[in-house]
């Protein structure tokens, strides 16, 4: 191949990178890149503000009298519970969900997920029409966020950087983000059912135009964990309070000609012993 | 290998890995980035200025393979539920980079190359290595680079002319196919 070849000969004068900019020696962006190169950077300290406020959000909702009953003990009115609800839910700093996502088919998707202020670990479920939780076809899935970092099954030691940016919200943000936009609402009592063993209680939200058109303003990545991108496809949407915090979310929308779609989460252990881990 | 030292080393060969990058992936600034911070974590064990510079490019290489995997799984996280509906930046391809300038016909038939033949084509026609170094950095004998160097260039000629190579027909594109992977 020493020989002259007019084809790669003609092809080397198409080369991109002749009529793309290097950056030039002394520039601003060359001597950027010698200094990432040198000092990469660290999120470290970042990371540490980010649990540090949200380990004071702990502290202020802890002196925080906010069950479902106001301070004089009176019941909270179904608005002001959820109000409530939403703020103590989007504060909490640990605890565990369950998110259940209806295939259609009679089985469901399981994310199990635990959570330390924004990181998180998931683990992937298939659960079946008897209610038998199975793990993912190729053994455990998992996906597991720490700051900026996140590792996937299947690549375990090899974490991507993921901007949280670009991540759904904490389901607990986004359930109570939720539960915000639609709590000036006409809102239905259903009384008191049991979640995971203790009582919480049915409301069911009447969705008006206002709370649609709320809940359509809410930023993409508190929407998406939902799939509430069209809030007019919302059939219905059901919240249980239980202790003050929200225990479960269940909203169902309905597409055509796909079908219905049932999104559920419910929340537990919240305040528990939780540190998220890198994989292995 | 003190500060100094070091940045004379990157004045040398930013240029060179910075263009190898960019006929890649348009996050050549990124690359070139990561590529140097490799060398500058190894600085105490870095290979002789002779065999430097495709060291340097076999590191720019595994970064760019490393890039489009992570590519490829941050998009499978993100139909996985986990990840908001914010967009993504595509895969970086070599074909999707001279089809943006697909102006002239000879860079329309380099695209509808393998990722193999591409590479092959790129490294010798852009990047002006020699046989030895491509086989230095694709891990294969030179003839191995000669003769399949060859025959990529028949399928690039036959491409241009809108017809088929004789042997190893062009296959179609397929995601994450533009690793060079020409062993």
């Amino acid at each position: 191949m020493t020989e002259p070849d007019p084809l790669l000969d003609r092809l080397a004068g198409l080369d991109p990178a002749r009529s793309d900019r290097l950056p030039e020696p002394g520039s601003d962006r060359h001597a950027e890149i010698l200094e990432r190169a040198m000092r990469p950077s660290s999120n470290t300290s970042r990371r540490r503000t980010v649990r540090l406020l949200a380990a004071a959000a702990v502290v202020l909702v802890a002196v925080a009298a906010v069950l479902t009953f106001g301070p004089d003990g009176s019941r909270l009115s179904p608005a002001a519970a959820l109000t409530r609800a939403a703020e103590r839910t989007g504060d909490a700093l640990t605890l565990r969900s369950d998110y259940l996502r209806d295939r259609g088919d009679g089985t469901f998707t399981l994310i199990r997920s635990e959570h330390h202020g924004a990181d998180v670990r998931r683990r992937f479920f298939t659960v079946d029409a008897d209610g038998t939780e199975r793990p993912g076809e190729e053994g455990d899935d998992f996906i597991a966020y720490i700051g900026d970092r996140g590792w996937t099954a299947e690549a375990p030691d090899e974490p991507l950087r993921v901007d949280p940016s670009e991540r759904n919200a904490p389901y607990a943000e986004s359930s109570a983000a939720i539960v915000d936009a639609v709590s000036g609402a006409p809102v239905t009592d259903l009384g008191v059912d049991d979640v995971r063993g203790a009582d919480a209680t049915h409301y069911r939200i009447g969705l008006d135009d206002a709370a649609r058109r709320r809940l359509g303003d809410l930023p993409p990545n508190q929407r998406s964990a939902f799939e509430l991108e069209a809030p007019d496809q919302i059939r219905s949407l059901d919240v249980w309070i239980g202790d003050g915090y929200i225990r479960r979310l269940r909203v169902t929308q309905e597409f055509e000609p796909a079908g219905s779609l049932g999104t559920t989460v419910e929340f537990y252990d919240f305040g528990a012993d939780i540190t998220v881990t890198p994989p292995g | 290998m003190d500060e100094r030292q070091f940045s004379a080393l990157f004045d040398e060969h930013f240029a060179e890995v910075w263009r190898f990058a960019r006929r890649r992936t348009d996050e050549a600034d990124d690359v070139a980035s990561d590529t140097f911070a490799v060398a500058w974590r190894r600085r105490h064990d870095l290979p002789a200025e002779d065999d430097l510079r495709l060291w340097l490019l076999g590191t720019a290489r595994r970064i760019l393979a490393n890039q489009r995997r992570s590519t490829g799984r941050r998009q499978r996280l993100h139909r996985r539920v986990e990840v908001a509906a914010v967009a993504l930046p595509t895969e970086p391809d070599p074909a999707d980079v001279v089809a943006d300038r697909e102006a002239d016909p000879l860079l329309a038939a380099l695209a509808t190359l393998s990722g193999a033949d591409r590479e092959l084509l790129v490294m010798r026609a852009w990047d002006g290595l020699s046989v030895t170094d491509m086989a230095t950095l694709l891990d294969v004998t030179p003839n191995a680079v000669s003769l399949r160097l060859h025959k990529a260039r028949a399928r690039l000629a036959a491409a241009l002319d809108g017809t088929d190579a004789p042997a190893s027909r062009t296959r179609p594109r397929r995601p994450h196919d533009s690793e060079g992977g020409a062993s």
